[in-house]
């Protein structure tokens, strides 16, 4: 029977081979597809075109074979290149940096990561080996049985000159650099804390200019404390010096940002995040509320602080249908993007613990000894979108009707909340807010979300959302229904204006992209 | 540069020939499928035809009947798609001038039959057995009745030459020969690599396959022209044919002034909507990729066009115009047909292209007016249902670059623009209510459009089209616009 299979594949099919159609790009014989089967590449704020990293064959024992193929931002193929690689080497991030490719690959058997660089033809040009991974990178992906899934975000393009990655040295705790390596992969600098004594710290890089890469760290002095603290800190582009580092906090709260956002016309950088009274459990509590703070970004001092309360200021400006149970509710603000005129926009997400009636049942039939879910479970709810004005002010709260999503917390997790949960919950991809894109010239952004029934996958609709402004700056909403039936979707950043959609067809064995225009009036 | 020149002598062709002849008004043709019987006793002839080739041993007959099964599947799903003709003004012509041929060389009467494939592709086949499918998007592609006979005689003279039969048995014996058995079994058998060997085991195959096609091809070009010389056609129609063959990707190159298609009182043109954006250049290394010669299936153009020079005199040609005016109102059928076919697709941003390229050769032909207004409707249908992907695709470099222009304006559009342009154009260019089917389809659309929020409305528009023009395509359009909405049972 294989043999009859083989026999006509090899009479009537030319392995996996990809076609253009309109705006559609199609994989053919794709056997199985996670969400990472179809990656977008960026520059920045800037959508420049789509990966696909596809396993081909095994070459050796040790090695298998991938076929890369690269798209433009209107789904063109540009490249193929076939690349062998370790076998227990998965793509974990992928940058272009206008001179070289550059690929991730993460390789759970020797704990690495190799930064390989492609020239514009896709010729292996550098290559950066680097061990110094956190553990809790590993940890995500090994127990990760499919090759497209996990993407780590610690690696951004420089223009032209090489890349910035984050790094996690293991002494004392893991310290947290920030490295920068050039097109051959030879390391050009790497700064971390000076801080000698012990030390658990996070690294998040947000943005690379032509002068400065600035990146958010949060430190603790053990693992299981709850004494947290958060810096901005800006490293020189060519030397790596560290130009500041400022502690998120004021006399009476501590802040955790999300997002940092620069804004190169003012050389102001916002950052945003979460705020808690100081000696709060960030880990127990629900936050106070959101804060927005700008900084002049050549020397980091802070210009103006606004604390945006949940229950005071947020509570206020809700829409009348949705006050009920808004107190109840978590909120995790996922981007923040500043606009041309100065107004802000942050996209934020509802979520609240509830108890689940399949998590007690398992719970009670294991007789409490655990079985990997908790009882407690996450209801996703609507999406937010919070208007600021130029003095960060909070002038007006939009909600977005979504179905509500629900999450099984893993066990161990019932009595965490706040800041903590919500980072868990984005770690594992469970929220339905997909991304936030800021066009090139920051006169609109795109807040692109799911919604769909997940209990009753192939039952419901598929629907994506997308927040924007329309044309008389108003925020404003478009809802897609997916008319197709997918097996699985998930949707990409493109373009401005764009929504990729990603769908994979498991009868036909088809991975799909296509671009559409969204209608935001 | 060769486009422009087929541009310009269509054009020379064009008005010399019917430029004032064109029908005003065009009712597209309402293809009838081919009948189920037709299709059974066509399967059984196959089977017949099968039982003439001798073959060893029970597999090698099981395969060969396999490839003959999917052979008549193909025919029977493209005739399921409803894409597959027999019956119509164009598939009659085509069998008119293979019952030339037939009958100028002494040939078997009423064997061969030419079925047309509503598609866009520019492709004829030959599935042996005398069937014969030529694609509208070949027949729309063509200049002269010759270079359609070339094509025919090609076809035919893959029949004559059972080159399809021929082939079915050749890849069965290859493909159940011990050798070719024995390392597919050795690849089945490998560990690591598998891909790699299949891959070259199956070029050494697709390579023999396709040297064995490509005489092929050459066998039927120079039996072609013998039968096409013999029915009054000339070696230059079959040159023609075959440089319109490797030019058929080309589109039209003409001259599109946007604000004379595109500026009304209540839609004003933007300039700023042709601007065209820079991108960052990702680089790319698709060359290397280019299809080996040894894999095409057919002979390069060139290689044909030299033999056909060889073979035939063309020293004696002589243009035989008389010939091709009957030709020609079934040429603007064939381009009708194909506008017809991307509105049926959904292809609007080529339904757009082509309509307004016509419309400039044929400004009084109300058809490519209404066509031009019908494309703009389906553009903005498919924004609003986020199917734009669908029917306006992105320019790229390999595009004819007025084309490439068209899209990258209708990208810049949103779907305010779309609806507002829709209306202007309705209510500026085409002709008034009640003037023929297609018009009034457009103003009723245009009003059903307006009654977004009145679905009874709507229909009451449908229903007093249907009225006037009874079951025509063009009422089912309408239909299929805006169904009727579902009423809710009654508990």
């Amino acid at each position: 029977m294989m043999m009859k299979k083989l026999l006509f594949a090899l009479v009537f099919m030319l392995g996996s081979i990809g076609i253009t159609q309109g705006q559609n790009y199609e994989f053919d014989n794709v056997e199985r597809s996670g969400t990472g089967g179809i990656r977008a590449l960026k520059d920045g704020n800037q959508v420049l075109g789509y990966i696909s990293v596809v396993k081909l064959d095994n070459v050796s024992r040790k090695e298998k074979l991938y076929g890369v193929t690269i798209l433009d931002e209107n789904l063109q193929k540009t490249h193929y290149q076939e690349m062998v690689v370790d076998k227990r080497a998965y793509l974990v991030n992928q940058a272009f940096n206008q001179n070289s490719f550059c690929f991730a690959f993460m390789n759970y058997k020797k704990k690495t990561i190799d930064y390989v660089i492609y020239d514009l033809k896709l010729n292996e040009i550098g290559r950066l080996v680097a061990e110094d991974i956190h553990p809790s990178d590993l940890q995500n992906g090994s127990g990760n049985s499919g090759d497209d899934k996990l993407t780590l975000s610690n690696l951004k393009p420089v223009a032209n000159k090489g890349y910035v990655r984050t790094g996690y040295v293991k002494a004392k705790g893991y310290k947290a650099s920030v490295q920068m390596f050039d097109n051959s992969g030879e390391l050009l600098w790497s700064q971390g804390t000076n801080y000698k004594g012990k030390m658990y710290e996070g690294a998040d890089i947000h943005h690379v200019g032509e002068k400065m890469v600035i990146s958010s760290v949060i430190s603790k002095k053990s693992a299981f404390s709850s004494e947290t603290k958060c810096f901005i800190v800006a490293h020189d582009i060519n030397s790596g010096d560290e130009i500041y580092r400022i502690e998120t906090i004021d006399s009476k709260h501590q802040m955790f940002p999300y997002d940092v956002s620069y804004n190169e016309k003012t050389n102001e950088f916002i950052v945003c995040g979460e705020y808690y009274k100081t000696g709060e459990n960030i880990y127990k509590v629900k936050s106070q509320g959101f804060f927005i703070q700008s900084y002049e970004g050549k020397e980091g001092k802070l210009i103006k602080s606004s604390l945006i309360n949940w229950n005071k200021d947020v509570a206020k400006k809700m829409p009348s249908k949705k006050k009920a149970g808004y107190k109840e509710m978590d909120v995790t603000i996922h981007k923040m993007v500043i606009t041309e005129n100065g107004k802000i926009y942050a996209i934020g997400e509802q979520f609240k613990k509830s108890i689940s009636a399949l998590g007690v049942a398992s719970t009670v039939l294991s007789r409490g000894s655990g079985g990997g879910a908790s009882s407690v479970q996450i209801e996703i709810h609507d999406l937010m979108a919070f208007e600021i004005d130029s003095m960060m002010e909070l002038t007006a709260v939009h909600v977005f009707d979504k179905n509500v999503s629900k999450v099984l917390l893993p066990q161990g997790y019932g009595m965490v909340r706040g800041y903590l949960l919500a980072n868990l919950l984005k770690m594992q991809g469970n929220f339905d807010h997909c991304y936030t894109a800021v066009s090139p010239d920051r006169q609109n952004f795109n807040a692109v979300y799911i919604d769909y029934d997940r209990e009753n996958l192939f039952k419901g609709k598929y629907n994506i959302g997308v927040v924007g402004l329309n044309e008389n700056n108003e925020v404003s909403s478009d809802l897609y229904e997916l008319t197709t039936k997918p097996y699985s979707f998930y949707v990409c950043e493109a373009k401005p204006g764009y929504v990729a959609i990603v769908e994979y067809f498991k009868e036909d064995k088809k991975l799909s992209v296509r671009l559409e225009k969204s209608n935001i009036e | 540069m060769r486009s422009l020149f087929s541009f310009c002598t269509l054009i020379l062709l064009w008005s010399c020939c019917f430029g004032q002849s064109a029908p005003k008004n065009y009712e597209p043709i309402r293809y009838t499928p081919i009948a189920l019987e037709t299709l059974e006793s066509l399967r059984l002839a196959f089977e017949e035809h099968l039982a003439t080739y001798s073959f060893e041993t029970k597999k090698e007959n099981k395969l060969a009947t396999e490839f003959v099964t999917k052979l008549h599947e193909s025919l029977s799903a493209q005739n399921e798609r409803g894409s597959l003709s027999g019956d119509d003004p164009l598939s009659a012509y085509l069998q008119k001038i293979v019952d030339q041929m037939v009958s100028a060389n002494s040939l078997k009467k009423d064997y061969f039959k030419v079925f047309l494939s509503v598609d866009d592709i520019p492709n004829a086949a030959n599935y042996g057995e005398g069937v014969i499918v030529f694609n509208l998007g070949l027949l729309s592609r063509l200049n002269t009745e010759g270079e359609i006979a070339f094509i025919l005689a090609h076809e035919m003279a893959h029949d004559i030459k059972d080159h399809v039969f021929n082939g079915i048995h050749k890849k069965v014996i290859a493909l159940e020969s011990k050798e070719y058995k024995k390392r597919v079994k050795e690849i089945e058998d490998l560990e690591y690599n598998q891909r790699a060997a299949a891959l070259a085991l199956q070029r050494t195959y697709l390579s023999e396959f396709n040297e064995h096609g490509r005489g092929n091809e050459l066998e039927a070009d120079s039996l072609g022209l013998v039968l096409m010389q013999k029915a009054g056609y000339f070696v230059e129609d079959a040159l023609t044919a075959i440089d319109l063959l490797d030019h058929s990707d080309d589109m039209p190159v003409f001259q599109l002034d946007y604000p004379s298609y595109f500026n009304f009182r209540n839609f004003a043109f933007n300039e700023k909507w042709l601007e065209k954006k820079s991108t960052i250049n990702l680089g790319g290394n698709l060359e290397q990729y280019a299809t080996p010669d040894s894999l095409k299936t057919h002979p390069s153009c060139k290689a044909r066009d030299a033999s056909l020079r060889i073979i035939g005199n063309a020293a004696d040609y002589q243009f035989d115009s008389s010939k091709q005016v009957s030709y020609y109102a079934l040429r603007e059928t064939a381009f009708a047909e194909r506008i017809s076919y991307y509105r049926s697709t959904g292809q609007f941003s080529l339904m757009l292209y082509y309509s307004i390229w016509h419309s400039q050769i044929s400004p009084d032909n109300i058809f490519y007016t209404n066509s031009i207004g019908n494309a703009l409707y389906g553009i903005y249908t498919a924004q609003y249902a986020h199917k734009f992907s669908m029917a306006v695709p992105f320019p790229n470099q390999k595009m004819e670059p007025e084309y490439a222009q068209l899209l990258r304006f209708f990208h810049k559009l949103n779907l305010t623009n779309l609806e507002q342009l829709y209306h202007a154009y309705v209510s500026e260019r085409i002709s008034p209510a009640g003037s023929d089917a297609y018009s009034d389809l457009l103003h009723a659309l245009s009003d059903a459009i307006e009654m977004n929020q009145d679905p009874e409305g709507r229909q009451e528009i449908i229903a007093n089209y249907e009225a006037k023009y009874g079951d025509s395509p063009y009422t089912t359009y309408i239909k299929n616009q805006f169904p009727e909405p579902k009423t809710k049972r009654k508990k």
